[in-house]
């Protein structure tokens, strides 16, 4: 199930707030995982099993490899666990994510069609988290098991993130009181990013979607198609943390942040500490830190980034426009760190266009499978495909440019301010508007027939 | 920053409040919502509405019981008629002045977007009248109706860049016709007339993708004379003024009605007629449906919609016969040709099943007419599919 559905906001997240508020404090972590089993079920029942093996297998990983310490096992031994563990979490990734991608490259005749179930991206890091932090005796392993599923299936950040943490969560998992504070901050939340979702991100896509169809569209459509993207998958995927976080926080949960203003960045490093936030950490947990970060010869520095940047690229993705993707960014820092960074560090405005620039051609990069559409593409961009016709751009600017005027307003700083402002100083003037989005975000979704979930290749 | 809230010592009992009562409203328009019984059919959008979906664990397993729910869910709910009328103000309000193929013009005007043609375009609807003409030896008038957008191209938003589109309507279908000549047929240009026409009357619906009654009118001469007749005159009388057609359904814009006109001749007697359609029982009296004016589809006052094969005979002798091959355009042009034949058979490719060889071996001293918008007729694949070609020389009698 998605937020952004008439099924889940009419029916579901109703249904499951009336029942969570009317059972005992005892019963609503179980509460909070039938309904977290429903959502994930919904539309594809089958992964379900997937996901209860998931939380069966990782349960058991926890308590196994504490055993081992406890019983004072050689450390080969306990890192045999550890690495079971690990491997038994990434063999469905690799099964399910790159099977079909691998079999294309080495065997295509036989490639199977695996179809790739929703989220598994998001809690097979999460739950590598809990098995690795056990191992490495930062957590302790949980006992409980109702409050385990609830870890690796808590619904609200279960398909789209934020990725987060067990070390993270952990105290939160049994109890989670909330308050009333977080109550209304989490509803406007929840509702805010309904509204960057159906409203912003969904216009924004239809019109990249139109460019990117009429094949040939000129440097000036192809960029503002990119721009377009641009805005689309930062108001979707931030949309999607905050409903994430919004109704996290209903529950009485706090994930972590996961968006920053990231087109605010100076640089590329700087874009990467402030877009998805939980994924660039997990990886800096768990991969880069592991391989010895920076403090190692430069030789060996480059190789680790290389290494993060590859996996961040196919984490998105299994195709070879995700691995490019990941490999640009790879370079881009290393150029930062060795040649550039100290001048982009003293000269902000320059910074700053570079990043727009290379962060939106990485857009197209991401948003493109196809290597030969890409190509075409990315030539259209840097002026090389004359404009074949197909496209009024008066149209595209007459239908879009609110939205497009809109989202560019959104993304300065100053801007969002005021949204904070009035939420949490003028609560009328608040509750009007989130009461109006909501209602504007209804009428979309029942008639648009555009509203994709980015995610499933993730 | 989206996530963070400022921090605040104290939080207000206010916001809590307001929190509370969109909850239960929330909750509240969703039991509502829920338990309302369905609706079958949506008036204004002119199309069936989702059901609640059959039940079964296999369907809940292969998720067609979950894709169906939300298909229901989303026909179903509370106020959708408003809620439509909302989301299209809000998105025109926005200057968005295109909505599912249909532009939003001055004073009320929607207007369907043209299809677009591109050199290389092929028409095989063209090669089927070809064949009509040059294989089977049928007299043919070919009257393909312009798009609404090229006649009315000043009611176009400036988005749409009338002047220019209607131009590239023009002489793309030009280009078409000069670049698949016809022999023997004889092609009647209705667009002057219908741009004469519009400075003193309504050549087309304002919310509907047809030309009105007034528009065939003052293409009547036009076609007429390409079959070789003359018109008679006609006056029109109103049937129906709260006409809102496809194109209010498709674009969600209601403000606007139309009137509805039949052809009345003026100082001769209406045309007494037998229609027979085919697969139905009995014979109609007329070539309309009057009890459609108060359904919620009045133009289909027009012959009730488009069949296969329609056979009208009129009281008229020795006067002819004419075969005619037509969309629903030529629904309202009929009344005004039953003086000028015999018979009039109207074939709607569509829906045509029988064997079409039988057909034409059957009409061979028939004039055929070949009436289509034009978006019908450039997107039209069975026109040619019908036709066959005609084996030279004489054909056995079968």
């Amino acid at each position: 199930m998605v937020f952004s559905s008439i099924t889940f906001l009419l029916y579901f997240f109703p249904l499951v707030w009336l029942v969570y508020r009317l059972v005992p404090r005892s019963a609503e972590n179980a509460v909070l995982v039938a309904a977290s089993l429903v959502f994930y079920a919904w539309g594809e029942p089958v992964y379900l099993l997937l996901m209860l093996l998931s939380i069966g297998m990782n349960y058991a990983f926890g308590l196994l490899i504490d055993r081992a310490r406890e019983e004072g096992m050689s450390p080969a031994k306990r890192r045999f666990h550890l690495v079971m563990g690990v491997a038994a979490n990434l063999s469905f990734l690799v099964f399910f994510k790159y099977a079909g991608f691998l079999f294309s490259l080495f065997a295509p005749a036989n490639a199977p069609e695996i179809a790739l179930p929703v989220g598994i991206s998001f809690y097979t890091f999460q739950a590598l988290s809990y098995v690795i932090d056990v191992y490495r005796e930062k957590v302790r392993p949980r006992k409980d098991l109702l409050s385990f599923a609830l870890y690796i299936s808590l619904f609200p950040q279960l398909i789209a993130g934020p990725i987060v943490q067990y070390k993270e969560i952990e105290p939160q998992l049994s109890h989670h009181p909330g308050s009333r504070k977080m109550l209304q901050e989490g509803l406007w939340l929840f509702l805010w990013g309904l509204a960057k979702k159906v409203l912003i991100a969904n216009a924004a896509g239809q019109m990249f979607t139109e460019i990117r169809g009429a094949g040939g569209a000129g440097v000036f459509a192809s960029w503002l198609g990119a721009f377009a993207f641009t805005l689309q998958i930062y108001y979707d995927f931030s949309g999607y943390s905050d409903m994430a976080t919004g109704i996290g926080r209903m529950f009485g949960f706090r994930f972590p942040q996961n968006f920053d203003a990231p087109y605010t960045s100076r640089s590329v490093t700087e874009f990467w500490r402030r877009w998805h936030i939980t994924l660039g950490s997990w990886f800096r947990e768990y991969v880069y830190i592991p391989l010895g970060g920076n403090r190692v010869s430069r030789g060996r520095h480059i190789r680790n980034l290389l290494v993060v940047w590859l996996l961040t690229g196919i984490w998105h993705g299994a195709g070879w426009n995700f691995i490019l993707w990941g490999l640009y960014y790879g370079l881009l820092l290393i150029l930062e760190k060795y040649v550039i960074g100290d001048w982009l560090d003293t000269h902000p405005l320059p910074g700053r266009i570079y990043t727009a620039f290379v962060v939106i051609v990485g857009w197209m990069i991401f948003a493109i499978t196809d290597m030969g559409e890409l190509g075409r593409y990315l030539l259209s961009m840097a002026g090389a495909v004359r404009n074949a016709g197909a496209l009024s751009l008066r149209r595209l600017l007459s239908g879009y440019g609110a939205v497009l005027a809109a989202g560019t307003a959104g993304l300065i700083p100053q801007v969002s301010r005021i949204r904070k402002v009035i939420f949490s100083n003028y609560k009328v003037l608040a509750f009007v508007i989130v009461a109006v989005l909501f209602v504007l975000c209804v009428a979309s979704l029942i008639r648009d027939s555009y509203n994709p979930f980015l995610y499933f290749r993730f | 920053m989206e996530h963070e809230g400022q921090k605040q010592p104290n939080p207000t009992r206010k916001g809590f409040l307001l929190a509370r009562v969109f909850l239960v409203l929330w909750i509240a328009v969703a039991l509502v919502n829920a338990l309302l019984p369905s609706k079958e059919i949506s008036v204004r959008e002119r199309r069936a509405l989702a059901g609640f979906p059959e039940f079964t664990l296999r369907r809940v397993l292969d998720g067609r019981f979950e894709e169906e729910f939300e298909a229901y869910a989303k026909d179903q709910v509370l106020g959708r008629d408003a809620l439509v009328t909302l989301n299209a103000s809000g998105s025109r309000a926005l200057g968005n002045v295109y909505a599912s193929g249909v532009w939003i013009g001055k004073d009320g005007w929607l207007i369907e977007d043209p299809v677009r043609l591109s050199p290389e375009n092929e028409s095989p609807a063209l090669a089927a009248v070809r064949r009509l003409a040059s294989g089977w030896g049928f007299e043919v008038a070919l009257a393909v109706i312009p798009e609404a957008a090229e006649i009315l191209y000043d009611r176009l938003p400036w988005a749409a860049d009338g002047a220019a589109l209607a131009g590239t309507c023009r002489t793309s279908w030009a280009a078409l016709l000069d670049a698949h000549p016809l022999p023997g047929v004889t092609v009647c240009d209705t667009a002057p007339a219908l741009s004469a026409a519009v400075s003193r009357t309504q050549v087309y619906y304002r919310t509907d993708h047809h030309w009105t009654t007034a528009g065939a009118l003052a293409a009547l001469p036009v076609i007429l004379e390409g079959l070789g007749k003359e018109a008679g005159t006609f006056e029109l009388l109103k049937v129906c003024d709260s006409f809102r057609g496809t194109l209010a359904s498709a674009s969600g814009v209601y403000g606007t009605a139309d009137e509805i006109d039949v052809p009345v001749p003026v100082g001769r007697p209406d045309e007494p007629v037998l229609v027979q359609v085919d697969g139905e029982n009995g014979l109609r009296t007329s070539v309309y449906r009057l009890d459609a004016l108060s359904s919620d589809d009045p133009y289909l006052v027009f012959m009730g919609g488009n069949y296969g094969k329609c056979t009208i005979t009129t009281g008229e002798t020795g006067k002819g016969r004419l075969l005619v091959f037509k969309d629903s355009y030529f629904n309202c042009l009929l009344p005004m040709l039953l003086e000028q034949y015999s018979e009039i058979v109207l074939i709607d490719p569509r829906y045509f099943d029988d064997d079409p060889e039988l057909l034409l071996l059957s009409m061979q001293d028939a004039q055929v007419l070949v009436c289509y918008s034009r978006a019908g007729f450039l997107t039209d694949l069975r026109l040619n599919r019908i036709i066959p070609e005609r084996a030279a020389g004489p054909q056995p009698d079968r």
